[in-house]
């Protein structure tokens, strides 16, 4: 709901927002941090195995917070694996700071991992989990110390160092997790799927700590998850997988906005899937209405027509309804959601398809709407997307 | 899980059949225990507290010495026996291989042949391969049947390990031997001390295998036990008997402890 | 992770080749035996393979050298199956309602519960059958009681009868019964009993039809747990049954004892190992098909 709110309001100043992403990047500069070239996984025999990963290429730059996304199965988390070193590539190279560490064993890479799972040692109290891998780097005295304390004072547990694990709530053990990580002072910080055991407030506001986190280390992070909504709230750019192989990178902006295909627009945030004939090589007809549009393609062929649920208009008035004619799809309101700020719709329109309109609550205050109103649907031309038409929509 | 406050639940006079269970079970054991410190001649009836048979068996040397081998080969056989299940059950626990099941089936296989067919098994491998009867053929018989009880509470332990664990500790700089000493191991101890004490309270309690295969000079309590026991029912068996009891009950008490103690502590959540 | 199959074997060899060696060997050697025959002076004559150890479980050769019916393996058989059998039902009997009271207890007790089961499940086993003798026989402690009661009582006279047997061999095996038949109940969803009672079952219908299917894994477990060892019993039997060798694991200890006979020894623990074998594989058989008609119902 946050997101496609943010999103909607941001369309409208588009360009503005870039540069501010951009500066912020630019502030530390943009260095390549982690570059991977083909990287490719596959398991078992290399003729028949099964393809986890097929030449990811990605350039993740220093200090940016950024999302591995898709769906589960993706291949994000065997990605993270062949990062933290846990497992090997079967081609393809992978370089930090410009220096290939494909044959460097898990306990010798500067990059450490927040697991799903948060693998707190549970015989250990909160602050040798911090110290582990501290001591494993031979470090001790006063600077292990001040560090660990540095470490229990950034995620806020100073006063629970000497509890186990066991002793402590999920995101208590979430923050034991992160600084962990954070304390041998790797290059980049995976995080696996890390938020998704918390219960949904909690979410909340643990993602704002991740990001607190992030600034104020500035260390690179590369996070894994499979909510959109989440690598959207958190990521300066995100990366979108789907069998395999890297669809789309982007701000979340750039992806929300303008989604690469059918798959990301269906992915991230809420999408109405229209299907409609094609009259010329820039005209499509849908319900009753003719659009002109930006895309280009065959006369008479089958298209799929994408716009979110926030940038459809309803035009309640009956009255009105001649001079729509010509800018509306035709449709009946057959359910009504009001979630507070949102007043949603289903709409089915006049050829049988359902729509999904999200209009902001104060807008239509005070207008009657009831099911079973006839309605005109209104769409801007430069909100559409089109992809060819597959089956099953 | 649930516990039950619906009165229908409960199954008439369970509480009562529960209570002549428990009764049945330890009636035998505290008639026996009660004996052994019966001053009196005859083994059954009481004339007075005594603890002379128990000052006797101290002075009996073939009890001793029967004692002596009992240790040595339950200590034996439980540390070779944790050792075999320990080495295998990681990796079985930790991968998925051809003929997983085959391998995880072999370490329970002996708990589906009786004793007495062990028994006489182990004395013709022996005799084949050309050991005769005594203290090692001991050890081997007994590591064998001992191995099921030994990987028991060590599978148990490993059912749920977060494998992650060590992935997490080789990701924090630890080399695999760290990783081995400061991660694995530690959390693995509850279950091998566990099955280190079911396998030597299994080793201690057995007479079949022990029957067979020991040697003149290499028979453990049990096996002399038996002897004493054909001879006839005397004060002197009452008393072996209850204290062999008695360290029974003590060693299952510790292992009950070391048990719950191993699945109260140390689960992440 | 990432381990090669050859290298997973390889870490799996020694523990693997010890069980080969130390468990296996036995049961080859058995099998090995089994086909020999007799040696004039005792033990086995390796010399030639025989089936005479087989063909002596149901006949022998007379004066004459004429094989004439031999009943003394089909009758400890026979004995041995049916102690085996009334001792695995008395022992269901007990347990399914003490197992089912246990996890209906609070925590606390359910524990100590448990740990007063397991406390005579590892005491050792001929102290334990050693007990009954002191109980058991003329004059004993069952005796006492009784004349403590009724003065004029006789002697029961139970020692060195199947039915000291019977009691011993319930005595030895019940733990194994109860707490596998445990573990099945404490797992068991009360809720489903209630849904069965809500949706009009009687009491008795729910038991049969909700809750005694539910425990079926702990109930088969505990049967193979008590099954197995008392075809094998030989304490129990030798104590409490007297002189008489009457069950297999005597017979088979009688021949590699006294009648120094191995090879018919070990045919009988071939036999043995058979007819364990074959009820289980019945067992799971009935399980199997249980399990295939419960979800054909679903």
């Amino acid at each position: 709901m946050t997101i496609r709110a943010v999103g909607g309001s941001l369309s409208l100043d588009h360009q503005l927002n870039d540069d501010v992403v951009n500066r912020s990047v630019g502030l530390r500069g943009l260095s390549v941090q982690l570059a991977l070239r083909g990287v490719c996984k596959t398991y078992g025999p290399p003729a028949s195995g099964v393809r986890a990963l097929v030449d990811v290429d990605l350039d993740i730059q220093n200090g940016e917070f950024f999302s591995l996304l898709g769906p589960s199965g993706c291949g994000k988390t065997s990605l993270l694996r062949i990062l933290a070193g846990l497992e090997n590539q079967t081609a393809g190279t992978i370089s930090i700071a410009d220096r290939v560490i494909d044959d460097v064993p898990p306990f010798k890479r500067p990059v450490n991992t927040v697991f799903q799972s948060y693998a707190l040692f549970p015989h250990f109290t909160v602050r040798k989990n911090i110290a582990y891998g501290l001591v494993s780097k031979k470090i001790s005295g006063s600077d292990l110390n001040n560090r660990v304390n540095e470490m229990l004072a950034l995620v806020q547990l100073t006063d629970l160092s000497e509890r186990y694990p066991g002793q402590l709530s999920g995101g208590q053990q979430q923050r034991v997790a992160i600084a962990r990580a954070l304390a041998p002072e790797p290059d980049v910080l995976l995080l696996d799927e890390c938020l998704s055991a918390l219960d949904r407030q909690l979410r909340k506001e643990m993602q704002s700590e991740l990001k607190r986190i992030q600034r104020s280390t500035g260390v690179t992070f590369v996070f894994v998850t499979h909510d959109q909504e989440e690598a959207m709230a958190l990521s300066d750019r995100m990366a979108v997988l789907s069998e395999g192989r890297v669809v789309q990178v982007g701000t979340p902006i750039d992806i929300y906005n303008a989604p690469a295909n059918r798959f990301i627009a269906g992915f991230i945030g809420d999408m109405n899937f229209i299907r409609c004939e094609a009259l010329g090589s820039r005209r499509v007809s849908v319900a009753g209405q003719v659009l002109d549009v930006e895309h280009k393609f065959e006369p008479g062929a089958s298209v799929v027509l994408a716009v979110r649920p926030e940038c459809l208009t309803v035009d309640f008035d009956g009255s009105s309804s001649d001079r729509m004619s010509a800018a509306g799809m035709a449709g009946t309101i057959q359910d009504i959601a009001f979630t507070g700020n949102v007043l949603a719709l289903s709409i089915e329109l006049s050829d049988g398809q359902h729509l999904r309109a999200e209009l902001r609550s104060r807008d239509v205050a005070g207008k009657s709407i009831m099911p079973a109103h006839a309605v005109r649907v209104g769409v801007e031309v430069s909100d559409i997307s089109i992809y060819p038409a597959a089956a099953g929509v | 899980m649930s516990v039950s406050t619906n009165k229908w639940r409960r199954i008439t006079g369970a509480q009562w059949l529960t209570l002549v269970f428990f009764l049945f079970l330890y009636g035998p054991l505290i008639a026996l225990i009660g004996l052994s410190f019966n001053e009196n001649r005859s083994a059954t009836i009481w004339t007075g507290f005594s603890f002379d048979w128990y000052g006797r068996l101290l002075a009996n040397d073939d009890l001793l010495a029967a004692a002596r081998n009992s240790l040595i080969v339950a200590l034996s056989a439980a540390s070779l026996a944790t050792l075999i299940s320990l080495l295998a059950a990681v990796v079985i626990a930790r991968n998925r291989f051809p003929g997983r099941k085959a391998v995880d089936g072999l370490f329970s296989m002996p708990l589906l042949v009786p004793d007495i067919v062990f028994a006489i098994g182990a004395l013709l491998f022996v005799l084949t391969i050309g050991l005769s009867p005594g203290l090692l053929a001991l050890v081997m018989a007994h590591t064998a049947f001992c191995i099921p009880f030994a990987n028991l509470p060590i599978r148990a332990r490993l059912q749920g390990f977060d494998w992650a664990l060590l992935d997490a500790s080789a990701d924090l700089y630890a080399s695999r031997g760290r990783t081995m000493i400061r991660v694995l191991m530690p959390l693995m101890m509850p279950g091998i001390l566990a099955g280190f004490l079911l396998a030597f309270i299994v080793s201690l309690d057995d007479f079949i295998v022990s029957f067979f295969v020991s040697g003149p000079g290499s028979i453990t309590v049990p096996v002399y036990v038996f002897g004493l026991i054909r001879l006839g029912v005397t004060p002197e068996v009452n008393a072996i008997a209850s204290a062999i009891v008695m360290i029974s009950v003590v060693m299952t008490v510790l292992f009950f402890f070391v048990n719950s103690r191993s699945s109260r502590k140390g689960d992440p959540r | 992770m990432g381990r090669s199959t050859g290298k997973i074997y390889l870490s799996l060899a020694p523990s693997v080749a010890a069980i080969m060696i130390l468990f296996c060997g036995p049961l080859l050697a058995i099998v090995a035996a089994s086909f020999t025959r007799r040696a004039p002076n005792g033990g086995l004559d390796w010399s030639e393979f025989s089936v005479e150890g087989y063909v002596r479980l149901f006949a022998e050769p007379d004066l004459f050298g004429v094989l004439v019916p031999n009943y003394t393996f089909l009758s400890a058989f026979t004995r041995s199956l049916s102690l085996s059998l009334i001792t695995t039902a008395i022992c269901l009997l007990i347990a399914v309602p003490v197992a089912i009271y246990m996890s209906q207890s609070s925590h606390r007790i359910r524990n100590l519960l448990l740990l007063l089961i397991t406390i005579p499940f590892w005491a050792n086993l001929l102290a334990r059958n050693y007990a009954w003798i002191l109980i058991l026989r003329s004059d004993g402690i069952l005796d006492g009681i009784i004349r403590s009661v009724v003065p004029e009582a006789p002697q029961t006279g139970l020692l060195y009868t199947q039915y000291a047997v019977l009691i011993g061999l319930i005595y030895s095996f019940l733990p194994f019964m109860v707490l596998p038949i445990y573990a099945s109940a404490e797992r068991f969803d009360w809720r489903l009993a209630d849904a069965a009672l809500d949706l009009g079952a009687s009491r008795r219908r729910v038991f049969v039809t909700v809750i005694l299917p539910l425990l079926l894994p702990g109930i088969i477990a505990g049967s193979i747990l008590v099954f197995i060892p008392s075809m094998g019993s030989y304490i129990t039997p030798r104590l409490l049954g007297g002189g008489r060798d009457f069950l297999l694991g005597n017979l088979i200890a009688q021949q590699f004892g006294s009648a120094r006979n191995w090879a018919f020894g070990a045919s009988i623990a071939i036999a043995l190992m058979a007819s364990i074998l074959l009820a289980l594989a019945l067992v799971n058989r009935l399980s199997q098909n249980k399990s295939e008609r419960e979800v054909k119902v679903a």
